[in-house]
């Protein structure tokens, strides 16, 4: 099978691309947001501190952890636009649910997407880690997808990166 | 009437909610099967159509709809999967086992509330 042979320089732009696709099909179809991706400084594409973190492990040719992370307040606004509550409706348990789902569907769009290029993965239950100021910290040669998008206030960090 | 949504995501049906009152449907809640089961047991005479999620703990979508379609007291109420599912053989499987609709997220709310009507049996008339 062609998946068995996983080339990585050859399918991280595929993936790159599925990525950046589902994450604007995600946004925009559920919380009504036109995304624009955003050149990442070199600092951020080290680590960006974040307030909320939602993530999923992709088990496939290759295994990969998908990472959305941003601040409290950006993602109670997605969550509020999702549910049709306003900001302040937004509790902590919608906001930590919120944000698993959120990277749940970004996952699942990717998974359909990248199935497509005959890539096939299979997902994890979606996590949330919640502290102001976390980052996450990739040994310096890990193949690694990093996005940054922004929309108005909004700012958002998505990162796919392959664990074995 | 009333609509079951059945998602371990307070969230996906927090949407729900917002679809079923656009309906003017009441709207009841379980988090996974199991819990869907309890609901189904108390309630299922007012269920107008089950919304069901796929992956979920302890009993996931398809042993649920296995569940509700082998209990003649509930196979008649219409299911419709919302998932992000998207496997041709997932898809596949869940119409063979008796859901009357399959909805991939992510959609829109209009989308949602048209999905359900088909299901319903409503779809053609709605807004005119």
């Amino acid at each position: 099978m062609a998946s068995d042979k996983f080339a990585m320089n050859e399918n991280l732009e595929t993936m790159s691309r599925c990525l950046d696709n589902s994450v604007r099909e995600v946004l925009g179809t559920m919380a009504g947001f036109e995304l624009m991706q955003i050149a990442l400084s070199d600092a951020e594409r080290s680590s960006h501190p974040a307030e909320i973190t939602g993530a999923m492990l992709l088990r496939g040719p290759r295994d990969a952890m998908l990472s959305i992370s941003t601040k409290k307040i950006t993602a109670e606004v997605i969550v509020a636009y999702m549910t049709g509550l306003l900001p302040d409706e937004v509790d902590t348990d919608d906001l930590y649910d919120g944000v698993s789902e959120l990277v749940n569907l970004v996952a699942g769009r990717t998974k359909a997407q990248l199935s497509g290029h005959n890539l096939h993965f299979e997902l994890s239950p979606p996590l949330t880690i919640v502290g102001d100021g976390h980052f996450i910290i990739h040994k310096n040669q890990v193949a690694k997808i990093s996005l940054k998008y922004g929309s108005g206030e909004i700012e958002l960090f998505i990162e796919m990166f392959f664990i074995s | 009437m009333k609509l079951l949504s059945v998602d371990d995501s307070r969230v996906v049906r927090k949407i729900m909610r917002g679809a079923a009152e656009v309906l003017d449907y009441e709207l009841l809640e379980a988090e996974d099967g199991i819990q869907g089961l309890e609901v189904m047991a108390e309630n299922y005479q007012d269920i107008a159509v089950i919304l069901l999620d796929w992956n979920m703990p302890r009993m996931n979508g398809l042993e649920f709809l296995q569940a509700v379609k082998g209990n003649p007291d509930y196979r008649g109420i219409p299911v419709m999967m919302v998932t992000t599912e998207t496997e041709r053989d997932s898809i596949i499987t869940a119409i063979q086992e008796g859901a009357a609709n399959y909805m991939v997220k992510p959609f829109t709310m209009e989308e949602l509330v048209k999905n359900i009507l088909e299901t319903l049996g409503k779809g053609e008339g709605y807004g005119q």
